[in-house]
């Protein structure tokens, strides 16, 4: 049986039989890989703590026929801090959906997409900035990774420069910002039209609307050369979180528009947030 | 291979079963064939009285005949200590140890974020109103240390901690017998954090 080696970080497991796992592992070689965890059910089995999602292992893998199947596995990094606090346990595990979604799409970027992945699981890990700020970090640099950045400074439609007075929505079809102008006309169109596709193409049911508080947050978190703490989970204003909350899930908005399915790990901690 | 059609539905049934394959559903169905009629009527009854009068307690849901089930209805049974549980299975096993004397509350699953498995699927409202209605000093969470356990230990403690009663969990660390050298990191440090005097 040919074997190779790997370091990959766990995103997923799902049973198998009585005493098996199939981990869905992201590997810097080979992008996602599936392979049989033997035995990761059984109590006090070497593998069953290695197999749980979101650990750090290097493996030695065997070719199977259908699935590879894991010989070795030597733990590297198990982020132990992430399962004391519920909110960013959440956001790992949101970053391993996301992962499993759009790994086959980055299998030309293994690498790069392993060393962001294991980044941003130490920063969540870290419990430095505060987890949400962290999460649209994530959701930006992954939206770069697969070609979809969103456009912030522009209106799509008639690509004039955004103010705070000329926000409108975030328009998830077109992967960005529309004004306020552009925005009223849409919706006018769509109140003679009565059609969901009004001929300037604007689609309300997919706009969410943009407060500049909301805005300024999206501004920041796209660009790379803001430091990572910019904000402190412990400080920040109500206020600022809230819109930082709503930035965030816009983007997740958008991105769950492009994989066409939602992404449920957040929904448990939604009114966590709230708060 | 040919079956004919009750002995090929029974093998089917069979194979239904967990860790249950092919091989070991045909020789489980060619064991029924072999039994005497009485005892087959005997197995069979055996199964749909068990599902028939075996339910969930009311109150700690555990599986009983009873309502409230042994446990519950014992008066030797400390009633100020809940420990919780995710599954009936996880109490038969604290019992065997005879060490615990309190009450129990099983969860019937653990909070899977990933899955969209969340707290309204489980009987956490039930064990809120119980600690809420009746006098519980302290609540034992014997609950796995996997992702998905301890995500239902946050959760759990999120909401039991403004309560103002005593949350515990139990200890994590090297298995009896098990060898120092060979356990992972993870196992290393839960059973360094749950040290204890000597
Ligand atoms: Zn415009
Ligand atoms: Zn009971």
């Amino acid at each position: 049986m040919a074997t190779y080696s790997a370091t990959g970080i766990n995103v997923g497991s799902f049973n198998l039989g009585e005493s098996d796992k199939i981990v869905t592992i992201f590997t810097a070689e080979r992008g996602l890989v599936r392979a049989v965890a033997k035995g990761a059910r059984k109590p006090g089995s070497k593998i069953a703590g290695r197999a749980e999602p979101l650990n750090v292992n290097k493996l030695l893998l065997s070719t199977g026929r259908s699935l590879d199947i894991i010989s070795q596995a030597e733990g590297i990094e198990t982020f132990p801090k992430l399962r004391s606090d519920l909110v960013r346990l959440s956001y790992a595990l949101y970053y391993a959906e996301l992962t499993q979604h759009f790994g086959p799409g980055l299998a030309e970027e293994n690498e790069v997409y392993f060393d962001f992945l294991r980044d941003a699981l130490r920063r969540q890990a870290e419990q430095d900035a505060d987890p949400a700020w962290l999460g649209l970090r994530f959701e930006f640099g992954l939206l770069d990774l697969l070609g979809y950045r969103p456009e912030l400074t522009y209106c799509i439609i008639c690509r004039k420069p955004l103010m705070d007075a000329s926000l409108g929505a975030f328009h998830q079809d077109w992967g960005g910002i529309v004004c306020k102008v552009c925005m009223n006309n849409g919706q006018n169109d769509l109140a003679q039209s009565g059609d969901n596709h009004s001929p300037s193409g604007f689609t309300i049911r997919t706009a969410r609307e943009i407060t500049p508080l909301v805005w300024r947050h999206l501004i920041l978190a796209a660009d790379e050369k803001i430091p990572g703490n910019h904000l402190s989970g412990k400080t920040a204003k109500p206020s600022i979180k809230q819109s930082l909350t709503a930035a965030r899930r816009i983007l997740q908005g958008y991105i769950e528009h492009r994989a066409g399915k939602h992404m449920k790990s957040l929904d448990l901690v939604a009114d966590f947030e709230d708060l | 291979m040919h079956f004919t059609r009750p002995l090929a539905k029974l093998i089917e049934e069979f194979q239904k079963f967990p860790g249950v394959g092919p091989k070991s559903a045909q020789r489980m169905a060619f064991h029924i064939l072999s039994l005497s009629s009485e005892n087959v009527h005997g197995l069979a009854s055996a199964i749909v009285d068990a599902k028939d009068r075996v339910k969930h307690c009311s109150r700690c849901f555990h599986y009983s005949a009873q309502d409230p089930c042994e446990i519950c209805a014992s008066d030797r049974r400390d009633r100020h200590t809940i420990c919780v549980v995710a599954e009936p299975r996880d109490l038969i096993a604290l019992e065997r140890t005879r060490e615990y004397k309190g009450s129990y509350h099983v969860l019937t699953g653990l909070i899977s974020p990933m899955e969209g498995k969340g707290p309204e699927q489980l009987s956490i409202r039930e064990l809120i109103h119980r600690v809420d209605s009746e006098e519980v000093k302290e609540v034992i969470l014997a609950i796995s240390p996997t992702v998905e356990g301890d995500a239902t230990v946050l959760y759990l403690n999120h909401l039991l901690k403004p309560l103002g009663i005593k949350v515990t969990r139990i200890a994590f660390g090297l298995p009896v017998g098990g060898d120092l050298e060979y356990a992972d990191d993870v196992t290393l440090s839960r059973a360094m954090e749950g040290r204890r005097e000597i």
